[in-house]
């Protein structure tokens, strides 16, 4: 009887965790996405379908929906749309992550129809030359600011 | 069809020969003499049989001329066989011996007539229905959690690792009550809530391919719900549970103040009328849930009635009929917050699920040699999402099977048996996302058992499918089986078996027309059957002067599979999702288990099993599969005290569908499962009351896991029942 209970006890003195919320490795990358080309440059409704913004392990990506599936990008909840300044919460698991690319996508027709309307960037010419991010872990990084400017938008990765 | 019908009508008619005798009999307990209440006694080779009364008479009707083994059995006494000439002049008197150990449950569904577990060529497990008496379990799949071998992620069952996740549909495990096919006629998935638990008399589960028999879903094992027969006095049962979600320990998934609750009526009446006897059960469960917007009422009614007529036979019908209705969202918002919704959620949403049911089953004598067993049953099913039909995410499916079966057994000999038989079914399904369609399959199939030949029983046969959809190719599937058990003393055995097994697609993996998120599902009217192949050796010792007695039964087994029905994303002009024949897969695994009574009283169970999946395409583990699985269970009693512990342990699923990262935050939160669920029973009959007071706690470590991705899984549920019977 005392090596049945000592066996129970073992198994249960043995069992992990479980899930828990509170030790997640995540951290966090926060900032706004400005329009600065101004509320009315954005596009109809039936080609600007959904926003978020994106952030990709490497540059240049080879598509969107692959690197996210492969698990070499992060993407953010939907973004609201249709305004001069969106804030955004960009969730990183897993850190430390060097982020290489770190965009504003919108979606303009299926699910495999993206565009980048804006890059983390310290200039806002066609070539926009992407500013790295170094997430370090449990840290989140404020005022990473995107610009867009509808009328001048960056060159396109996948292309 | 009409061939069929008339085939039926035809031997429905001249089955009623006149050579039909009676058996009269007793049933004893050895030592003190005393009659046995409510002991089986069947005839082996057949499905027919009886219940001793109160004085342990027994009466077998419509039984042929010839020479018959006649298997008496009753729990805690070994199981006897005896062998009987009919018609004979005296009246048989059975004694049956006190067994401290439970050996040899009888089973039905290995090989479509009765025989005892040791005697079958394939792994069976054997759930009894002590199970839902002792703990405070509201649904059937709840004991499945405890049976080697199997795991269930949400509805779908999962035996030696044949099915991944597909939210039930397309189940890879036939799934029967009373030997009717209870898959739904539009995603072919198995529904646990149809029979309240009150109403199950056992359960058995076949593992491996069983398509010889069982035809399409049986490619990884069967499942066969037995249902307790009407009794021949006057019963009730009454069962009163509630329950409380205890607090969770992070403060992130504490949603509310207030404690949520779970609460259960159950109830069985039955009687024996002299015309018919009849069984009514029924259960109301109103769960509030452990997550937010996540609340459940539900009901069921379960009903058979019996007549035993002497010159046509035993008819039973039986049917139910069960409604569901619960807040519809599938995913968590994420880790950080996995007891809500996803933001956004429409709360005011639910999905009413019904499914009803009518069946016949008639049992009868062909000739002095041959017995006949046909069933009838209408299975229907409707989910309604409750939405407006403009809505984009607007759902509403109803959905027919229809199911007709003869099987006869014929004994050529003392020791040769065929069983055979033919049937026909028809699923149609009218829905807006699977439009309306049509699917007709028949077969044919035979099976031949050789037994006591070198102390072996050979098994070998098949079974021949022709499976039709509307807008599609016809398709021809057989399935061949061979097995043998051979008998080293009749403590024991060692069995071996081969078959092919198959699954032709469900009407929704055919038919589906779905746009969801920017992904649009199309149909696949060339999607063919997934097969399989399953073989398997094994042995089951029995040791009675061993530390302590016990039982052994040890397997290795390997499954190939070709053709598995897969989701498949395409991109051409636009994003699409066909299900595809995409896989070939192979699983190699081995199980054990020990049932031993520790100290002479106390009940103790564990059971291994190990799984090498592995996907033959890309080379990789198979997904949503685990390797390990440990189950335990020990009962110790005091007087009219007793304590249950049941242990399972699922290690962690290696792989999953990466394309769940575009849907499903945190999606790989995945973590070996440990759960512990304890039971407190008192039986107050030791004080001649007729009540039962279970105290249970379900998860009692509170333990945190999903078995789903993104689904926490319930939570430590502590909860108090009370039973009342007479």
């Amino acid at each position: 009887m005392k090596r049945l209970l000592l066996l129970l006890t073992f198994l249960l003195i043995s069992c992990q965790e479980g899930l828990d919320p509170t030790v997640q490795e995540t951290s966090f990358v926060k900032g706004k996405l400005i329009v600065v080309s101004g509320r009315s440059s954005w596009p109809p409704i039936d080609s600007a379908i959904e926003l978020r913004v994106v952030g990709f392990r490497d540059f240049p990506p080879k598509d969107l929906l692959n690197e996210i599936v492969s698990g070499n990008a992060f993407i953010s909840d939907t973004l609201p749309r249709f305004l001069d300044t969106i804030s955004y919460n960009l969730k990183i698991q897993n850190p430390p992550v060097e982020i290489n690319y770190l965009v504003a996508a919108l979606r303009y027709g299926t699910i495999f129809q993206w565009k980048v309307i804006g890059v983390y960037s310290d200039e806002m010419t066609y070539e926009r030359v992407p500013k790295k991010i170094f997430v370090t872990k449990g840290k989140t990084i404020d005022n990473v600011n995107i610009l867009i400017d509808f009328h001048n938008l960056p060159k396109q990765p996948f292309e | 069809m009409r061939k069929f019908f008339t085939l039926l009508f035809f031997l429905l008619i001249i089955n009623f020969d006149i050579f039909a005798y009676e058996i009269i009999g007793f049933v004893y307990d050895s030592i003190t003499s005393k009659p046995l209440a409510g002991a089986t006694v069947r005839l082996e080779g057949t499905n027919f049989g009886a219940l001793t009364k109160s004085d342990g008479k027994f009466l077998l009707t419509r039984v042929g001329k010839g020479q018959f083994n006649m298997i008496v059995s009753y729990v805690g006494y070994t199981t006897k066989r005896v062998k009987i000439i009919v018609p004979g002049n005296d009246t048989l008197v059975v004694y049956l011996t006190p067994k401290s150990i439970e050996t040899q449950e009888l089973v039905v569904t290995a090989s479509k007539k009765l025989q005892t577990v040791q005697e079958v060529p394939v792994s069976v497990s054997f759930i009894g229905k002590e199970i839902y008496s002792k703990k405070n379990y509201v649904r059937l799949d709840e004991a499945l959690r405890y049976v080697s071998g199997v795991t269930v992620n949400k509805d779908n069952i999962n035996i030696r690792g044949s099915s991944g996740f597909s939210f039930g549909v397309g189940s890879r495990v036939s799934y029967l009550i009373d030997g009717v096919p209870m898959l739904s006629g539009d995603n072919a998935d198995s529904k646990f809530d149809i029979v309240p638990p009150e109403a199950i008399a056992n359960i058995e589960i076949v593992k491996g391919a069983g398509s010889s028999l069982y035809g399409s879903s049986a490619i990884g094992g069967v499942i066969n719900v037995i249902t307790k027969e009407p009794s021949d006095k006057s019963s009730l049962t009454l069962k009163v549970q509630s329950g409380i979600y205890t607090k969770p320990k992070y403060e992130q998934w504490i949603y509310t103040d207030k404690p949520t609750t779970k609460s259960v009526v159950e109830g069985l009446y039955s009687n024996d009328f002299k015309l018919f006897k009849i069984l009514l059960s029924g259960n109301f469960v109103n769960d509030e849930s452990y997550r937010q917007f996540d609340k459940s009422t539900r009901y069921n009614l379960f009903g058979k009635i019996s007549r035993d007529f002497k010159n046509y036979g035993k008819f039973t019908v039986f049917g139910f009929f069960s409604s569901d209705k619960r807040n519809d969202w599938v995913y968590w918002n994420s880790l950080d917050s996995a007891t809500r919704p996803p933001t956004g959620t429409d709360l005011s949403r639910y999905l009413i699920s019904n499914k009803a049911n009518v069946s016949l089953d008639h049992k009868f004598l062909l000739t002095t040699r041959t017995f006949g067993n046909f069933k009838s049953s209408l299975y229907f099913t409707k989910l309604d999402s409750k939405l407006a039909p403009e809505n984009p995410e607007y759902r509403l499916s109803k959905a027919f099977a229809f199911y007709n079966e003869l099987q006869l057994n014929t004994h050529f000999s003392d020791n040769t048996l065929l069983t055979y038989g033919l049937n026909y079914q028809r699923n149609w399904v009218e829905s807006n996302i699977y439009g309306k369609h049509k699917q007709n399959l028949f077969s044919l199939y035979g099976q031949v058992e050789v037994s006591r030949l070198l102390n072996t029983t050979f098994t070998f046969g098949g079974r021949l499918d022709i499976e039709k959809s509307d807008s599609s190719k016809q398709y021809l599937e057989f399935s061949p089986k061979f097995g043998f058990n051979y008998l080293l003393s009749d403590k024991k055995s060692i069995r071996f078996s081969i078959g092919r097994g198959f699954r032709s697609p469900a009407l929704a993996e055919r038919f589906a027309t779905i746009k969801y998120s920017g992904f649009e599902v199309v149909p696949n009217y060339d999607l063919r059957s997934e097969f399989s192949w399953s073989s398997e050796i094994g042995t089951l010792l029995e040791f009675d002067r061993f530390l302590f007695p016990s039982i052994i039964d040890f397997s290795i087994f390997y499954s190939y599979y070709n053709d598995l029905i897969e989701p498949n994303f395409n991109v051409q002009d636009r994003p699409l999702i066909r299900f595809e024949n995409i896989s070939r897969a192979q699983i190699f695994g081995f199980e054990i288990s020990l049932k031993t009574l520790l100290f002479k009283n106390i009940p103790f169970f564990v059971g291994f099993t190990f799984l090498e999946p592995k996907d033959l395409k890309e080379g990789k583990i198979l997904k949503y599969r685990s390797k390990y699985t440990l189950i335990s269970s020990v009962t110790l009693p005091y007087k009219f005290v007793s304590a249950t512990f049941d242990f399972r342990y699922i290690s962690k699923i290696e792989r999953l569908d990466d394309m769940l990262r575009l849907q499903v935050e945190d999606y790989d939160a995945i973590v070996p499962i440990y759960v512990v669920d304890a039971n407190l029973k008192f039986d107050l009959d030791y004080f001649k009351l007729p009540l039962t007071i279970n105290f249970g706690v379900q998860n009692l470590l509170d333990y945190y896991y999903v078995e789903m991705v993104g689904n926490l899984a319930p939570t430590r549920l502590v909860s108090l029942r009370i039973q009342y019977s007479y």
